[in-house]
């Protein structure tokens, strides 16, 4: 049986491994930057004030303002309505038509990169919350008072957004796999189940609570968003510290498994290929050998070992949490548990540039030519003259990939060291505890760098 | 304070880490059917009747600037399908060999695929 990972089924060319020189020269600067943030990190937290300065009174009103909610909540639900209709009646090609790549790649990675420069992009833009509160504002202007929701359980926090994240890089890399192409039709119809399902939990607990904690798209964008320098506050749009607002993102449970969920995903499918590889097929024959079908055995063994990343993961974070422990003065474990999680989340968006920087780039010559002229791929259509343009493989060389993949985990990690830094002298107002403490994340830190170098070492090899 | 121990100690365990796979990284052609191509014979990937190719996915390495140049035997009718190059060549009706030869100019992995199977013949990698 053969194995198709499911960016084969979009993108003609995968990336080439990196070579063993840059791996041993990447894997030697992160410790020598490690070493050097230890001796040289500042004494005073940096980044638990978001240092914002308001923007302008007319940008704010015109790019917060009800008329620019409605039009981008518009758009939103526009596009979300072409790629289910190119899904449903297009070709079942995946790389001809337009429902995969603008889900799987313009918008899954897409939100996460501008995000993380830009500020949480996604919101205005969120159908689902657009169309959650055109109801909402329908009933209120009906019934004269607003509807009425339950209470959200606190404990459940974004959990149902971390288990959801696995879900979508499940239906992505998982059912889309091993003689089940994940088809545009399939992908379609995982929307409207989405969708369905969104809207009722909006219904149930609020438009607003649902966003900020169970909502896949919103919880996991909205993450990236807070690396960046623009947000708002009071209907004002602000510019801030980048960074900054990570700070106060992890305080709702379960966002530490958010953030360890795209790690583990992105680790599994980068190590699928290479790393993982012989591991899974040998599990994969385990399961055929005992009689089960080839693509349950294949769907299973790459469930496992997706659930064995998280475990994975998850464990590493946790150790460097329990280490810290060890140092006079700690808080309790649940309070570090929950207060370095932010921490994470610049390895986590180093480590989805590094993995699919070029299938960006890539693809998304794609999604803008071809994929726009004829969303529904039955080459009938031109709708801008683009219908027939490709995409030009020879526009990014392989030492141009290499060196972007390297570099985003290795400013990832001092990314992490910075926040990690400035979190402990918080908690330890005494320097040389905060640095003593900070043994443990860097670890932590170097640990999960060194792996996706290695991950990347390996791919496809 | 033992922490600055466990520092030095996941320091050396990387560092011991880094060693063994740069060390360990040099025979990456051993196990599969994998070939440096140079100016030599030209390959040839046999399809079986089961439209699998015989002897596995066999794996081709060319250096940018190189000719990528393979040949694919077939026992039916098919398309032969270089992804990434996007060069497709017809297997007629009964069956037949296709040559492939053109210049390796885009680097990366690239599949090569009988098209209407949907089944994965070749990987070629073409290096800077």
């Amino acid at each position: 049986m053969t194995f198709i990972p499911f960016a084969h089924a979009l993108a003609a060319r995968q990336d080439l491994p990196v070579p063993a020189w840059l791996f041993a020269w990447a894997a030697s600067i992160v410790l020598i930057v490690s070493f050097f943030a230890l001796s040289a990190a500042w004494r005073e937290p940096k980044f638990e004030d978001e240092h914002a300065r308001p923007l302008g009174e007319r940008l704010s009103a015109a790019l917060l303002g009800l008329p620019a909610q409605v039009l981008c909540g518009a758009v939103g639900i526009f596009l979300l309505g072409v790629a289910v209709y190119a899904g449903l009646e297009g070709t079942e090609a995946p790389d001809r038509n337009f429902a995969l790549t603008f889900l799987f790649v313009t918008c899954w990675l897409g939100f996460p990169f501008f995000s993380a420069i830009f500020g949480d992009l996604f919101r205005p833009f969120n159908p689902w919350r657009a169309v959650g509160r055109a109801v909402g504002g329908g009933f209120q202007a009906i019934a004269g008072q607003r509807p009425a929701h339950l209470a959200y359980p606190r404990w459940l926090g974004r959990w149902p957004a971390a288990i959801g994240l696995i879900a979508v890089v499940w239906l992505e890399v998982v059912y889309g796999s091993g003689g089940v192409v994940l088809d545009p039709e399939a992908g379609a119809v995982a929307v409207l189940v989405y969708s369905a399902y969104t809207l009722a939990m909006m219904a149930v607990f609020g438009v607003g609570e649902w966003c900020e904690k169970g909502e896949v798209f919103s919880v996991y964008f909205g993450m990236f968003g807070r690396l960046g320098i623009f947000g708002s506050r009071d209907g004002r749009l602000r510019r801030r510290r980048p960074f900054s607002a990570a700070t106060t993102w992890a305080t709702i449970p379960g966002s530490a498994a958010v953030v360890v969920a795209s790690i583990a995903t992105t680790s599994f499918d980068g190590g699928q290929e290479g790393a993982f590889k012989d591991a899974l097929e040998s599990v994969f024959n385990w399961f055929t050998d005992a009689g089960m079908h080839p693509t349950a055995a294949l769907r299973l063994s790459d469930t496992i070992f997706i659930a064995l990343c998280f475990a994975g993961v998850g464990l590493i974070y946790l150790l460097g949490v329990r280490g810290m422990r060890t140092v006079p003065g700690a808080p309790p474990f649940a309070k570090l548990r929950v207060g370095f999680a932010h921490t994470l989340i610049p390895i986590a968006l180093a480590y989805l540039l590094a993995h699919y920087f070029s299938y960006f780039f890539f693809q998304e010559q794609a999604q803008f030519t071809y994929l726009l002229s004829d969303p529904l791929g039955t080459g009938t259509t031109d709708l801008f003259g683009t219908a027939s343009a490709g995409v030009d493989y020879r526009a990014l060389s392989a030492n141009a990939i290499w060196y972007v993949q390297v570099s985003a985990l290795i400013v990832g990690h001092v990314i992490g060291l910075m926040l990690a830094h400035d979190r402990a002298l918080v908690y330890w107002p005494d320097y040389r505890k905060a640095t003593a403490s900070q043994y443990w994340m860097l670890a932590v830190m170097v640990a999960f760098t060194c792996f996706g170098l290695y991950l990347l070492s390996v791919a496809n090899g | 304070m033992n922490t600055r121990t466990a520092l030095i100690g996941v320091v050396l365990v990387v560092a011991a880490v880094v060693l063994f796979i740069v060390l360990g990284g040099g025979d990456d052609s051993s196990n599969d059917p994998s070939t440096t191509t140079g100016a030599g014979k030209v390959p040839t990937i046999v399809v079986s009747k089961q439209g699998e190719p015989v002897g596995g996915i066999a794996n081709l390495t060319y250096k940018k600037g190189d000719r990528i140049r393979f040949e694919v035997k077939v026992p039916f009718e098919e398309e032969i399908h270089l992804h990434g190059y996007d060069v497709a060549k017809e297997v007629p009706k009964g069956g037949g060999t296709v040559t492939y030869d053109l210049p390796a100019e885009i680097e990366g992995v690239f599949e090569v695929e009988l098209e209407g199977r949907g089944e994965q013949i070749l990987e070629l990698k073409v290096e800077p």
